[in-house]
């Protein structure tokens, strides 16, 4: 468990210094632990900037208790994902249905048992890990680990509201690998892989801000989501992808250009609300058709 | 939190008003955890019993029987059973206005806070 990697946090909260003293004492060979004695301590140190991977949680505390706490904890985006468990003397069902049903992941009776709240938290941990694992497969491109096409989606439709809300300009780069299906044919299904995968790093590499989501959108068409971006900036993102993709200098005989290059269509809007997210997509292909139609390996906008 | 002293002596096998398997066992065997708790036990609840009589007396009933349900949870942990018994019997007797078992409970605590430090002091030399 310790090997190599740091141990696992937990946030304690308990107002009873003996109990928490024996958790954190207690469990300290395979966890480090923080201890909050009362609810606002504990909402402070789970937002902090080194996060608790798991909060053992005492319901009976003055002040705030702790089915309360483990509400805020779950209504708020950075802490809602961190397991809790309830530690309490209270064994009825109805505190246990109660605390399961503000969001805890399990349920230890008090006094615990060391044994048995290790192996709890330890199958909530690797519950959790996979999880996130999870949601991370289903957002990535399998085979260029950039995001994919649902990620995208959800992204798209994200920065148009935002848009929408503070008419702050929203623009998109399409980028089409030129001939693609021939290198295909030509080199093979590896080789295309391999293209797939240095596109997508040029992709990344050619966006500065951290809001820019640069994805795979399907095939061999990949986009770059640039929020708060004018047609200008946009236009030198695409430039970079278009002429980054060019240096790679990647053989393809059967282009006109020899190498493989990208078209690209680059559209800039101010969303509207009456519009659907889909008319920036829209708007985009019909630039890289013309780019298509204009020679390829360029931008059109 | 500074970490657990090194343990230079070990508990006896039995304590009085204690059920110190069963504790030991939650513990994992973890003597000097037990020792530990067993000095913070002295420490943050040695003078239970005139706080729960201050509360009393200044008719705090609903703080009495809180800081009761406390000490009944600390003595728990440390196998202290006998007194977790009598808080608990002493938290429920208030509850109903009734200060009948708060005698049961003093003696209760005296025993197990002196079973403690004769444990602590005189236990055989590591």
């Amino acid at each position: 468990m310790n090997g190599g990697r740091r141990r696992p946090l937990l946030l304690i909260v308990d107002d009873e210094p003996l109990n928490a003293r024996l958790l954190s004492e207690g469990l300290e060979e395979d966890f480090r632990a923080q201890v909050a004695q009362n609810g606002d301590a504990a909402l402070r140190m789970a937002a902090a900037e080194e996060q608790p991977d798991l909060i053992l949680l005492d319901v009976m505390m003055p002040g705030m208790d702790g089915y309360e706490v483990c509400r805020r904890l779950k209504v708020a985006a950075e802490t809602r994902d961190i397991p809790v468990i309830f530690v309490t003397s209270m064994s009825d069902e109805v505190a246990e249905m109660r605390g399961l049903a503000v969001g805890a992941v399990d349920f230890i009776a008090k006094p615990v048992n060391l044994r048995v709240t290790r192996a709890r938290i330890l199958t909530h941990l690797e519950l959790k890990r996979t999880r996130d694992r999870l949601a991370q497969l289903s957002r990535e491109d399998a085979l260029t680990g950039i995001a994919n096409r649902r990620r995208f989606d959800e992204a798209l439709e994200q920065e148009w509201r935002r848009s929408a809300r503070m008419r702050s300009t929203l623009s998109l780069v399409l980028a089409d690998i030129d001939f693609f299906k021939q290198f295909n044919d030509r080199y093979g299904h590896h080789a295309g892989d391999e293209c797939l995968k240095h596109v997508a790093r040029v992709m990344q590499g050619a966006v500065r801000r951290p809001s820019d989501l640069p994805a795979r959108y399907g095939g061999e068409e990949f986009v770059a989501l640039l929020a708060d971006t004018t047609t200008d900036g946009a236009w030198r993102v695409a430039e970079g992808i278009r002429t980054g993709i060019a240096a790679l200098g990647i053989p393809h005989i059967d282009s006109p250009h020899g190498i493989v290059t990208v078209s690209c269509g680059v559209a800039t809007l101010v969303a509207s609300q009456d519009d659907l997210s889909t008319e920036l997509i829209r708007a985009a292909d019909r630039l890289l058709y013309a780019a298509k139609a204009d020679g390829r390996n360029r931008v059109v906008n | 939190m500074q970490t657990l002293s090194p343990l230079t002596r070990s508990l006896p096998s039995r304590m009085s008003g204690f059920e110190l398997g069963a504790a030991r066992e939650r513990l994992g065997g973890n003597e000097r955890l037990l020792v530990d708790l067993l000095e913070r036990f002295v420490a943050e609840h040695g003078g239970a019993a005139a706080e729960v009589d201050a509360l009393v007396a200044a008719v705090q009933p609903a703080h009495a029987v809180a800081a009761l349900h406390r000490l009944k949870g600390a003595a728990r942990i440390v196998g202290a059973d006998t007194l977790s018994a009598a808080a608990q019997a002493a938290e429920e007797g208030l509850l109903h206005g009734d200060r009948g078992a708060l005698a049961a409970f003093r003696s209760a605590l005296a025993d197990t806070l002196a079973s403690i430090r004769t444990a602590l002091c005189e236990g055989p030399p590591r």
